[in-house]
């Protein structure tokens, strides 16, 4: 089972690999599936390898609202193994995703054998916080035009890839605006050349210029990332093109 | 249900909505491109920008345009 291709697992000292390797399965994600709901209790544990899975909050209104994104960057339900196993929120997969599951129960019960197993879970769950509180503060005070930008350079950085399979609906829904701002928008930095929309694609075609028009929330998530997990994008990417 | 396009009138430029929503009723797209118009204005007068909107055109599947909605419908009473 391959576990290089998630930052999490091929963090992992050989001993911790060694523990986890024989409860390993792989996990495929068509795009909309949920990994878990709130209030469900989380069975498995989730190690994407592809893809892009959004924390999402839901409200009685039926809206829901995204709170934080992880790929290959991270785990998803990292806390229940550490004795969370209630679903705060809701995992979905906004991009089909691939990797790889073990159960909670067993993961559980491997955190209490190995030290360094539970304080990378720990950190990994810490990262989830220090995301969402930083999408938190984000979301109400920063415009649309920098969170989208910061929105689509983060999931381009999961992605490793410029072209982005994403409706506009998925967008408004996940930035909690209406479509037509979405539009307005999208429209905006098409028209500066930053990308190019088709229906339900979105092409990147200038990573500087995206920097440049998107918040500071950008670079202060991935350093929240590179300081509590060691990933940053660059070196993802620089990963990505060594092994090819 | 059917689908509804956004399209956003500015002057003589209409920003085309690509995709479209399925909603139920024609009333169910009067009341998205209100919201819609709604928050146009909002973010305008938040950032202190003009507004870069006329109207929210509402078009059916086949590209023909059913009704819009002037940005002032959705302004309060007391602000017209």
């Amino acid at each position: 089972m391959p576990m290089l291709a998630n930052h999490f697992l091929a963090s992992l000292s050989p001993t911790d690999a060694d523990l986890l390797r024989p409860h390993l399965k792989s996990l495929t994600l068509a795009q909309g599936a949920f990994i878990y709901k709130a209030e469900d209790l989380i069975e498995r544990v989730y190690f994407p390898h592809t893809g892009v899975i959004s924390l999402i909050v839901g409200l009685t209104s039926g809206q829901f609202v995204e709170a934080g994104m992880l790929g290959r960057n991270g785990v998803i339900g990292a806390g229940a193994p550490l004795d969370g196993s209630i679903a705060l929120n809701s995992a979905i997969a906004q991009v089909g995703s691939s990797g790889i599951t073990v159960e909670t129960g067993v993961l559980k019960h491997l955190v209490r054998e190995s030290e360094t197993l539970r304080i990378s879970l720990v950190r990994h769950d810490q990262i989830v916080s220090a995301h969402t509180q930083q999408v938190a503060a984000c979301n109400a005070l920063h415009e649309l035009e920098e969170r989208l930008s910061r929105w689509l350079l983060q999931t381009r950085d999961l992605l490793m890839s410029d072209t982005l399979p994403l409706t506009q609906e998925f967008l408004s829904q996940m930035l909690g605006v209406q479509r037509s701002s979405v539009t307005l928008v999208a429209c905006k930095l098409q028209d500066a050349g930053l990308i190019r929309y088709r229906r339900g694609r979105i092409q990147v075609l200038d990573v500087e210029g995206l920097q440049d028009s998107c918040c500071e929330c950008y670079a202060a998530i991935n350093a929240h990332f590179h300081r509590l997990v060691g990933w940053s994008p660059d070196a993802a990417a620089r990963h990505a093109a060594a092994e090819h | 249900m059917a689908r509804y396009y956004f399209h956003i009138k500015d002057g003589a430029d209409l920003i085309k909505d690509p995709e479209g929503t399925e909603l139920s009723t024609p009333d169910d797209a009067r009341l998205q491109a209100l919201r819609s118009a709604r928050e146009l204005w909002a973010d305008a007068i938040k950032s202190g920008r003009e507004l870069a909107a006329d109207a929210v055109v509402i078009a059916d599947e086949h590209g023909r345009t059913l009704t819009f909605v002037p940005m002032n419908e959705a302004l309060p009473k007391r602000t017209k």
